[in-house]
């Protein structure tokens, strides 16, 4: 591990006014920063204990989104988590995990050789510095962390009470693309997906999947040269 | 029933190629999506960019000159969904930079969107939501009366059929009434095709006939 600090807008790029509000005040990091050149950040996050269905969800579209160049984003969660991670690197992609520990720290247990490897040979990202004890409220903190990190978020699947749902609110805040699978947001048993499609989440479906992958903003080398062709 | 405007003068200082795949079109959606967060493109803040624009338009006698002036109140147009407090609003960073480079003495923030709408640019052409639509959806926040009758300018970040524009001003026009109203928008669609230039400053009409809407250019 070859653990750095930096600000966000070092990480990121300047942050406007709405950014800078629930931005952490550093950023420690271990990987290779290059990462975050390289393509679109789409997070995907969901339930620990998520469904089958669930998963091969998260499966797919990390595979897709890799297909597609972009950088998958993930929490180190058990569950969907950990699923969009893994399919992220089966499929020869790149992944970046914010996780709510100091980096020195795996938790769950069960991800820490995932952790290791991602720490390695993709981006392991905290906003906590070393020897902070973990606290619950610091994964909420990391979910509005990775919303800011990534220029999309889906949701995968998610109860009432799920972490992911302050990484969805975070994401709306921030303006940035928020998308619900169309299995959660058509499911009668939960109230969030209404209130989250009101202030502006898309549902990903078949049907969106390309609208989705369009809107996502290229990292890439400007073809044209310049910055604001304009 | 409100009695919509069948013609409404618009201006837009850029334009993007919704589907075009030339380089040039391609980036003009990167500079869309900028618009839509507040970002940047390189390291520069697009908006405000954007704004030094306009301001360069209306120094040369440009036609964006005939809807905006260092005296005018700007107007950010809602969301087309819900918003919350702290949320990025792109239409009121708009403003808010425009009024930075000397475009407008005021920002009005006096429109809100009290129920989810359909966003235009995602929707299929006849399931886009129309003047109505926008017109139920709008309310108008307490205001006080203007200081003097400054023309008004609807500022908004995108505008695809003007849809939105058509359907807000009859809520302007009745809480001030006598008031010159004109719209505004960073960027116009352009549905087919590839663009020739991201910069095209347009000052043009929005027409609103037997439930058609035609934006030219």
């Amino acid at each position: 591990m070859n653990p750095a600090t930096y600000t966000p807008d070092q990480l990121l790029g300047p942050l406007n006014a709405v950014e800078r509000e629930h931005a952490p005040e550093h950023l420690y990091v271990a990987g290779d920063l290059g990462i975050l050149q390289t393509g679109a950040r789409v997070a995907i996050v969901g339930a620990r204990q998520a469904s089958p269905a669930g998963l091969a969800r998260a499966r797919k579209l990390a595979g897709r989104l890799v297909r597609e160049g972009a950088v998958v984003v993930s929490g180190l969660a058990l569950g969907i988590d950990t699923a969009a991670h893994t399919a992220a690197i089966e499929a020869g992609g790149r992944t970046i995990a914010v996780i709510g520990t100091p980096l020195e720290r795996a938790y769950p247990r069960q991800n820490e050789l995932l952790q290791a490897r991602i720490a390695a040979d993709h981006l392991l990202v905290s906003q906590f510095p070393p020897g902070t004890k973990t606290q619950r409220f610091h994964f909420p903190h990391r979910n509005r962390t990775m919303a800011l990190i990534s220029d999309a978020t889906v949701i995968i699947e998610a109860g009432e009470t799920s972490g992911s749902l302050s990484q969805g609110w975070e994401a709306l805040r921030l303006g940035r693309l928020l998308y619900i699978t169309h299995a959660v947001a058509s499911d009668p048993t939960l109230k969030w997906p209404a209130s989250m499609l009101d202030y502006g989440a898309r549902i990903l479906s078949n049907d969106t999947l390309d609208d989705f992958l369009e809107a996502l903003p290229p990292r890439v080398p400007d073809p044209l040269d310049v910055a604001v062709p304009f | 029933m409100s009695q919509f405007p069948s013609e409404v003068a618009f201006g837009a200082l850029l334009q993007y190629a919704v589907r075009g795949q030339s380089p040039l079109s391609r980036r003009s959606r990167d500079v869309r999506t900028a618009i839509k967060t507040n970002g940047v493109l390189g390291s520069v803040a697009v908006i405000a960019h954007a704004a030094v624009r306009a301001k360069e338009n209306l120094e040369a006698d440009g036609c964006l000159s005939r809807l905006l002036g260092p005296d005018v109140t700007l107007v950010p147009m809602p969301r087309s969904s819900l918003i919350k407090e702290g949320s990025l609003w792109p239409a009121r960073v708009i403003c808010e930079a425009l009024r930075a480079c000397g475009i407008g003495d005021e920002i009005l923030p006096c429109l809100s969107r009290a129920e989810a709408i359909g966003k235009a640019a995602f929707a299929a052409s006849d399931r886009r939501p129309d003047p109505p639509d926008h017109y139920r959806t709008i309310r108008v926040e307490s205001v006080r009366p203007l200081d003097s009758p400054t023309a008004l300018v609807l500022v908004d970040d995108i505008v695809t059929r003007g849809s939105s524009f058509v359907g807000v001003l009859p809520h302007l026009t009745a809480t001030f009434p006598g008031t010159p109203i004109h719209c505004f928008a960073l960027l116009r669609t352009i549905s087919q095709g590839d663009i020739e230039s991201i910069l095209d400053p347009v000052a043009g009409r929005i027409t609103y006939r037997a439930g058609h809407l035609h934006r030219d250019p």
